[in-house]
């Protein structure tokens, strides 16, 4: 045998979801579900924020839509006490209320009328107040960055933890616009703040379940939760990363349907898969409870902390980050000054950018993409919390 | 003479034997019509007072027509022989050779007479005595000789004698276990224990009996049974390159044994069957049997006729090991070079079995070279091994020591995909048998068994088990209708998940069982016609079903532990076979078990008719050492018949129950090394099986063709599931989290063997269904609404093909061909977005399956020269494993990647996997 086939037949054989010889895409048989059943996201905010439920139905594998909102509902969030508050239906099966206060040591419960006429509710769930997170650190090795939560609740009643978190990046174009062609006035004016296309940033909220428990342990302490890593070369440390980071404190029950959801979509395909199964959610049909509901209704005060890693100065040393633009053959080019307009139609989006005037008569332009940031998918819009 | 005889029955080819003459004067009066030549033997042996010295193979289709009154030996051989190819010659002592010549003659030579005058003591030599019970027993290699058995005496008494004693293999002294003795008239037969121990009881006078064993050269003894007595027999290899050699293996039993479904295969066969990295492995092997079947390729657990993965005994030397399996399932536990051979009873498990409901595998190891000191060893790619025989001392102890390593690791640590540097594994496992035979009725036998297993996969978290196993046998003949054995074993499995990674996370999680095992087991055979098995057992569990510790001094891990368990299982066992009739046999057994589980221990009580949930918890009752918390209790029937329709085919029907008193708990499909055991306590009833089976077995040319249809239905009750999201490790109150189901399966199995010839193996077809279902009534929520749904294992058709062609005694080829059904699985039908992903709904469960497996494997087996004068005999197996390349699923999962889930085929092999190994043996 040859000696380079050794470590292919071993990696194959220890594959665990990542080799690409052992792991084939799979298309399942046409199944279909026996109706679309209702999907509650969301969760009722104790803190300062608005609570926001998205409603929607379950679809069959084969359709193409990705969400089918839940229209026209009448959602409550009432407590036991009696207290009813409804929230407003924004449409796209979006209903939210802004800011709540809740009675502590009160338990509260969603209430949803379809329009359809069926009547759901939740169980009534207390609400925890997440304690604040104690910091975010990250740490670079060589496959790249790590960011970790720590947290821990002095009064040992937190136990279950959950977070989300939206990470958002600034990333640079190729040419640095100064200058843009004003079409209606046939003139140039100076880019300022507002149309800078230089600079521009982007935003991917978390899709996995993130859970932590310090149920095992003798304190309530998190130490370096993992929360995300960013490999090597990406372009979300290609100058300045910031991840905002919420954290909830959880029940018991809500922590086994996260986490078991969890593990039925986001830790498949190793050796000793367990069953797929599906935990029951809190929320029931009045009239059926055998109706399958999905989503698990907690009320929540969270806590909140957001870092920075500011990389343009090399922080992370090797980085390796390869520009979007590198193959985009970024060269510019002087036109005469009667060709602007030909160049730059007042259209969006425009083939080229102005980037600059030469020393002589005529324009410096290049590929639009490689000097307008937005064209590779972020806005141009800085973030009022960014430095 | 003698040692042409030799020659002539250790290799029979059609040789001449010469002929000499016949003692004359007396006359003999015999009357025949087309009997078998050894009634003529007979007739005139005890007439003319002469010996007769024939190869028995080669006159086993002569038939004999005479009439003689007062006539002469010459012309009662002159008549009897007349148009046959057979010669005959007579010496001065009256000895008598019928030979055979080429080409047949018609007529016997002018000149057939041939006078010589041999020493007495040559003469007197195929008359050797075999001692009687108070003597050694006498080492019998020659199959034409007469053995008197017993005091001789003029006049044979009537009634039966015991005949009792050792099969042996000629070349090591190593003991045949699962030898057939039988004798055809009246037909009776036995088969030798895993001792190599038989004891036969017969009708007084003379008889042939018939030995054969896999792998050995089928032999024949000539006794003269005068009372009770000893006869060791010593067995040849099956020389494969001689033309004239046919193999059998113990060909009839299958038709002939009363047991059904037992499957045996030897070490030989297992080591043709091409695996992955060329290891020959015990567990792949049972896996080609109709009936068997397995999740996935990853797991080295196996179900047996729609039993799950642990309702089977696995028994290594009467040890019982937990987890036989090693590196993810791709090497079983056990050493191939110690390994004798293995069985499987699947249908009528002995009732000297119990303790699981499925099946029986019993692996029975070599005893060692009584001769010589040797070794054998190999060299693979992932591992190596070396194991060590011979006497100790004297002829009386021998011993056997192997050992096995892996160096996994080099390549995990070349491969270039960082992920996996992070990674390890590897194995060990280490074997020491001792035999020590005190004297004729007294040995001792001692196994010891420890593995080793360690992985890593590209985490902070490393795993490792262990196995520990040893026990002692005491053999003990009190006569030759009666022994006993006694038994005191230790068996011991652990696994430890430790994380060190995160100081503050870090932890410790054990888990072990062990068990204590007493035994005596006995054997009587009062007549022929009876075959008495009785014995009492009694196994002490202890287990510590799950231990959380912090690891390393930043740790804030609160210890957790799982309070220890315990539970005694006792049994009694009575079982007899008896020969109704020449043509009916049955077999009729009784295990009573009886199981306590026993404090100390904290055990809660739950709310009559209310699902099992924490909150209805009436009280906890506390229970203070040795106290009997709940015992059960309950008879396990063994019952089985055969009926012969001729010498060649036979029905056989059975029944049998059986009881469990001990469940793994496990939610994986495939075995994994965290899953842990739980006893039968007070919440959580034992497993019961019931399986009723039929079967038709038919021989073909003689034997050397075995065909056999099976059909059986079993029903399966309390064996254990889950509740979705069940914690199975370090649950307190575990009985919350699982679901009692019950069960059938049904299935029919057929199977064409070829054993004998360049041509071997078997092809197998198996058609078979599980189905289970939850109804348990305090389960709240059950799986598919409680209706019944296919097994994890249930895979409707397999086929499976074996074959093996000998080129040359130096040169063979193995073909492995397996196909089956793909698996059931779980498929989503339904998607949803939730927090922030795509989600799935899933199905009833096992609504669905996976697709088809199909897998062939290839091997060439090169042996260097067999000169006897050199250093090291080598041997050569290289191979391609799943040759068509094949990217057979092992499972169909969906993941959420970045908020979109998608769907993958997992197969363990990607691609055909070349092998080659090399052994020695010195």
């Amino acid at each position: 045998m040859k000696r380079t086939s050794l470590p292919l037949l071993l990696v194959c054989m220890l594959s665990l979801a990542t080799w690409p010889a052992c792991k084939q895409p799979y298309l399942p048989p046409v199944t279909k579900a026996k109706g679309n059943f209702l999907v509650v996201d969301g969760f009722i905010n104790g803190g300062t924020d608005s609570t926001v439920f998205l409603l929607s139905r379950t679809r069959n594998l084969s359709d193409s839509i990705l969400l089918q909102p839940e229209l026209r509902a009448t959602v409550y969030v009432e407590s036991a006490g009696g207290l009813t508050y409804q929230l407003s239906d924004f449409g796209n099966g979006r209903y939210a209320i802004p800011r709540l206060t809740l009675q502590p040591g009160e338990t509260y419960r969603l209430h949803i009328l379809t329009a359809g006429g069926e009547e759901y509710t939740s169980g009534y769930v207390p609400v925890k107040a997440a304690p604040p997170i104690d910091s975010l650190s990250w740490r670079a090795d060589s496959l790249g960055v790590t960011v970790s939560v720590n947290t821990h609740d002095p009064a040992n009643s937190s136990r279950y933890y959950r977070w989300q978190y939206d990470e958002t990046w600034e990333y640079r174009s190729s040419y640095q616009s100064f200058f843009d062609w004003d079409w209606q006035n046939q003139q140039l004016v100076l880019r300022d703040s507002s149309n800078q296309v230089y600079s521009c940033w982007r935003s991917q909220a978390s899709t996995d379940i993130l859970l932590g428990s310090s149920a095992k342990l003798s304190q309530d302490v998190i130490r370096g939760y993992r929360l995300t890593s960013v490999p090597r070369g990406s372009e979300k440390l290609s100058y300045i990363y910031s991840l905002h980071v919420r954290q909830y404190a959880l029940t018991q029950e809500a922590f086994s349907y996260w986490d078991n959801l969890r593990k039925n979509t986001e830790q498949r395909g190793s050796l000793y898969d367990p069953q797929p199964s599906q935990v029951p959610s809190n929320l029931h049909n009045l009239r059926d409870s055998t109706e399958p509901v999905f989503g698990f209704v907690s009320a929540c005060i969270t806590s909140e902390a957001r870092l920075f890693i500011d990389n343009h100065n090399g922080l992370v040393p090797h980085w390796g980050y390869v520009p979007y633009y590198a193959d985009y053959g970024c060269d510019n080019r002087t036109i005469p000054p009667d060709s602007i307009n030909y160049f730059i139609p007042g259209t969006y989006p425009p083939q080229y950018t102005l980037v600059g005037t030469p020393t002589g008569p005529g324009y410096i332009i290049t590929p639009a993409r490689c000097a307008d940031c937005r064209l590779h998918g972020g806005t141009n819009q800085k973030p009022d919390y960014w430095p | 003479m003698n040692q042409l005889l030799r020659t002539c029955s250790t290799v029979p080819l059609f040789l001449l034997c010469l002929v000499a003459s016949a003692q004359q004067g007396r006359s003999l009066s015999i009357h025949l019509d087309n009997e078998p030549f050894a009634r003529f033997v007979e007739q005139a042996e005890s007439q003319c007072g002469c010996r007769f010295y024939y190869d028995p193979q080669e006159l086993d289709s002569l038939r004999v027509s005479i009439q003689v009154d007062g006539a002469g030996i010459r012309e009662a051989l002159d008549q009897a022989l007349r148009d046959t190819p057979f010669r005959y010659a007579g010496d001065s002592l009256g000895h008598i050779f019928i030979t055979r010549s080429y080409p047949i003659a018609t007529t016997l030579p002018g000149d057939f007479f041939r006078y010589r005058t041999g020493s007495r003591d040559s003469a007197s030599g195929p008359f050797a005595e075999a001692g009687n019970s108070g003597k050694p027993a006498r080492t019998a290699n020659e199959e034409n000789k007469l053995y008197e058995i017993g005091t001789r005496s003029n006049e044979l008494k009537g009634g039966n004698a015991t005949l009792a004693g050792y099969v042996r293999d000629i070349r090591t002294g190593e003991a045949i276990a699962g030898a057939a003795i039988s004798v055809d008239q009246p037909p009776v037969g036995t088969v030798t224990d895993q001792f190599g121990y038989f004891s036969l009881t017969l009708p007084r006078g003379r008889h042939q009996l018939r030995i054969s064993s896999i792998g050995m050269q089928e032999t024949r003894r000539q006794i003269a049974l005068y009372g009770d007595g000893k006869l060791s027999i010593e067995m040849h290899d099956y020389v494969p390159s001689l033309k004239a050699v046919v193999v059998v293996s113990d060909r009839v039993s299958g038709v002939r044994g009363v047991q059904m479904g037992v499957e045996k295969i030897n070490i030989g066969t297992i080591k043709q069957i091409p695996v992955v990295f060329g290891e020959a492995d015990v567990i792949r092997a049972v896996l080609t049997l109709p009936g068997v079947t397995t999740v996935g390729e990853a797991s080295t657990g196996f179900n047996v006729r729609g039993g799950s993965t642990d309702q089977n005994l696995i028994l290594f030397n009467d040890a019982t090991i937990y987890n036989p399996s090693h590196l993810f399932g791709f090497f079983s536990s056990f050493n191939p070079d110690v390994i004798s051979d293995i069985e499987l009873y699947k249908s009528s498990i002995p009732e000297k079995y119990g303790g699981r409901i499925s099946s029986v595998l019993d692996v029975t190891t070599r005893s060692g070279n009584k001769k010589k000191f040797s070794g054998v060893g190999g060299i693979g790619p992932l591992t190596s091994k070396l194991t060590l025989e011979g006497p100790l001392g004297s002829d009386k102890t021998t011993f056997i020591l192997g050992a096995r390593t892996t160096y996994s690791d080099w390549i995990l640590k070349n491969i270039k995909n960082q992920a996996y540097r992070h990674s390890s594994a590897g194995f060990s496992d280490l074997d020491l048998h001792l035999t020590h035979e005190f004297n004729g009725k007294n040995t001792l036998y001692f196994t010891a068994y420890a593995s080793n297993d360690r992985f890593r996969l590209n985490s902070d978290t490393s795993y490792r088990y262990v196995n520990r196993n040893t026990n002692l046998k005491w053999k003990h003949i009190f006569n030759n209708k009666l022994y006993g054995v006694l038994l005191g074993g230790y068996d011991y499995y652990r696994y430890r998940v430790a994380s060190e990674n995160n100081g503050l996370n870090a932890y410790q999680l054990s888990f072990d069982i062990s068990q204590v095992n007493l035994r005596a087991d006995f054997t009587y055979t009062p007549s022929p016609r009876h075959n008495l098995d009785f014995g009492i057992q009694s196994t002490l569990y202890k287990l510590h079903p799950g231990s959380y510790q912090p690891n390393g001094p930043q740790s804030l891990v609160s210890p957790d532990v799982v309070r220890a368990e315990q539970g005694l299982e006792n049994a009694l066992y009575l079982g007899d076979r008896l020969d109704l009739s020449q043509r009916f046999s049955v077999t009729g057994g009784l295990r009573y078990s009886l199981f306590g589980y026993l404090g100390p221990q904290a055990v809660n009580r739950y709310a009559p008719g209310l699902p099992r949930t924490e909150f209805n918890v009436v009280d906890t009752a506390y229970y203070g050492s040795g106290h009997f918390i709940k015992t059960y209790q309950g008879p396990e029937i063994r019952l089985s018949g055969r009926y012969s329709l001729s010498g060649s085919s036979s029905v056989k029907l059975s029944f049998n129950t059986l009881r469990q008193y001990i469940h793994m708990l496990s939610n994986t499909t495939a075995i994994s090394p965290t899953d842990i055991w739980k006893l039968s306590d007070p919440n959580i009833h034992p497993q019961a099986g019931q399986q009723v089976s039929l079967g038709y077995y038919q021989n073909f040319r003689s034997n050397s063709i075995e065909t056999s249809v099976e059909v059986y239905y079993k029903t399966l009750q309390h064996y254990l599931d889950y509740k979705s999201g069940a914690q199975l490790v370090l649950n307190h109150h575990i009985e919350t989290d699982v679901i009692n189901t019950s069960g059938y399966a049904y299935g029919v199995e057929l199977m064409v063997k070829k054993k004998s010839g360049k041509l071997n193996g078997w092809v197998s077809y198996a058609y078979s269904r599980t189905l289970v279902k939850q109804d348990d009534p305090i389960a709240g929520e059950l799986i598919n609404g409680g209706k019944y749904y296919p097994a994890n294992f249930d895979k409707p058709h397999v086929a499976n093909l074996v074959g093996n062609y000998r080129f040359s005694h130096r040169f063979s080829i193995s073909l492995d061909m397996t196909y089956s059904t793909g698996r059931p699985i779980t498929l989503p039908i339904a998607v949803y977005y939730l927090a922030g992903s795509q989600r799935l709904y899933y199905s009833d469960r096992n609504q669905f399956r996976i697709p088809d497996y199909f897998r062939t494997d290839f091997s060439m087996n090169i042996d260097g020269n067999h000169k006897v004068k050199k250093l090291t005999h080598n041997a050569w197996s290289l191979g391609v494993y799943n040759i068509t390349g094949r990217r057979n699923p092992y499972s169909v999962y969906f993941v959420e990647e970045n908020g979109v889930v998608h769907g993958y085929k997992l197969s363990i092999f990607g691609s055909a996997i070349p092998f080659i190994t090399y052994n020695f043996r010195f």
